[in-house]
């Protein structure tokens, strides 16, 4: 059966916190899991001085997710995107990535016209692709 | 809105033909007499203060179109009326006071481009102290930091072949006194280096009874302001106490001894405060901005972290209250 890096929800209604989890893929999403390797918190929360972004906050234990991701586990987008952020994946779905896919869609939109210059706006957007960090 | 024109200077067709004719003696007379000249006398005639201000700075006033080596040329330092440079002793406050008539007003003294990187072979090359180089060569140590970093960014500049203007630099020493390094002599003081800020909280006025008997210092002055003893908030209090320690009657080996002790607890109070910021770093976490937020990325342990399985919320626990007990 596939493991899964999924996330499972905690929390009140409006007031969701997640398990980052290694699970089978077919149980329920708040069932038991093999193991519970972080947290992820994703209301925003604003910063001290009032000044900047607000702040989500994540806690993960990156050897085990290391591990999970080297036995072949999957992770969800969702998951992906956190991982990215650890520097553990490369983003699945960078912005550059999907502006380009967008352009690709809609070339006769205005934006995407000016950006695709006769199919050389793919090529252009791939190069700005962000290098693997892992 | 077109100009208008007085009724009597709108040209006729007569007066038109008068102006392509030229004008006859009597139509000259008419139009002077519509127009006075003034009949004041002219004021006694004095030489403009523009005149005279040439006049000098074409006179005596030329040795001051160029800098020289000798330093600062400032007017303060030159005879009033015979425009002869004074005899004046090398630390005169005269030398370095630019205008005349504000003689509070002193020209601070720049460091030398040798000092300066004096400075920086000391601190990034040798590895010496902040605290030490500062004591040392008597410059601030806010000074010395910049000195530093500036060097740092200039020496950036020359590797990556960028252009540098040191043209200003050479002119400003010429015409502003300037701290030289000296090897041998004692090294010139270019400021003081244990200046104490002006702190807001000591400008009230406090009035504390106290017995006579007792002994009131300004220690006891600092706490009743809230403020540590100007002894310990000078940026160098450890000259004080090096001072102290050699007016007491100690043998050198004695002092050395006390210094060196002094030097190991206070590495080791730094390496204590490095290892609580690092820990403090790894509980806060990483930060990385990203889109529309910041996350905070934090290391877990699996096994410890994570939201329980098993426990239910307690919102419908009995015994817990579920509007509030109290407005603020």
């Amino acid at each position: 059966m596939v493991v899964k890096l999924r996330l499972a929800r905690f929390g009140r209604r409006h007031a969701s916190v997640f398990n980052i989890v290694v699970a089978h893929a077919r149980t329920a999403r708040d069932s038991r899991p093999l193991e519970v390797i972080g947290t992820y918190d994703p209301v925003p929360k604003p910063p001290a001085d009032g000044v900047g972004k607000s702040v989500k906050d994540i806690q993960l234990d990156t050897a085990r997710a290391k591990y999970w991701l080297g036995v072949g586990a999957q992770p969800t987008d969702t998951v992906w995107r956190l991982f990215s952020l650890f520097g553990l994946l490369d983003p699945k779905w960078p912005i550059s990535h999907i502006q380009a896919k967008n352009s690709k869609a809609g070339p006769e939109s205005p934006k995407s016209t000016q950006n695709l210059g006769g199919g050389q706006g793919i090529d252009m957007s791939q190069t700005q692709l962000p290098t693997g960090t892992s | 809105m077109p100009p208008r024109l007085r009724h009597n200077q709108i040209p006729s067709s007569s007066s038109l033909a008068l102006l392509l004719t030229p004008p006859s003696p009597s139509l000259c007379l008419l139009a002077q007499s519509s127009r006075r000249f003034s009949a004041t006398p002219r004021a006694n005639h004095l030489p403009s203060q523009r005149s005279v201000f040439f006049s000098w700075i074409n006179g005596p006033g030329a040795v001051f179109k160029q800098a020289d080596e000798e330093g600062p040329k400032y007017v303060s330092s030159y005879d009033k009326y015979t425009w002869e440079r004074r005899n004046l002793e090398p630390e005169s406050h005269i030398l370095v006071t630019p205008y005349p008539l504000n003689r509070s007003f002193r020209s601070q003294s720049v460091l030398s481009d040798k000092m300066r990187e004096e400075i920086f072979q000391r601190v990034q090359i040798q590895g010496q102290s902040v605290r030490q180089v500062s004591a040392e060569l008597a410059v601030s140590l806010e000074r010395v930091a910049a000195v530093v970093r500036l060097k740092a960014v200039e020496k950036e500049w020359v590797d990556n072949g960028k252009h540098i203007s040191t043209f200003l630099t050479a002119a400003l020493e010429r015409m502003l006194p300037v701290t030289h390094l000296s090897w041998q002599a004692q090294q010139q003081i270019h400021e003081n280096i244990q200046d104490l800020p002006a702190h807001p909280l000591a400008s009230r006025q406090a009035f504390v009874p106290v017995a006579e008997s007792r002994e009131f210092t300004r220690v006891d002055a600092g706490k009743e302001f809230g403020l540590a003893p100007a002894d310990s908030a000078v940026p160098h209090p450890e000259l004080i106490v090096m001072r102290r320690e050699r007016m007491e009657i100690l043998s050198d080996d004695e002092r050395v001894q006390r210094q060196n002790e002094r030097q190991r607890i206070a590495e080791g109070q730094m390496a204590e405060k490095e290892a609580k910021a690092k820990l403090k770093a790894e509980l806060e976490g990483r930060v990385v901005e990203q889109g529309r937020w910041k996350w905070r990325l934090r290391e877990g342990t699996a096994g410890y972290v994570g939201h329980r399985y098993g426990f239910p919320l307690p919102d419908r626990k009995r015994g817990h209250v579920k509007i509030p007990t109290h407005v603020i």
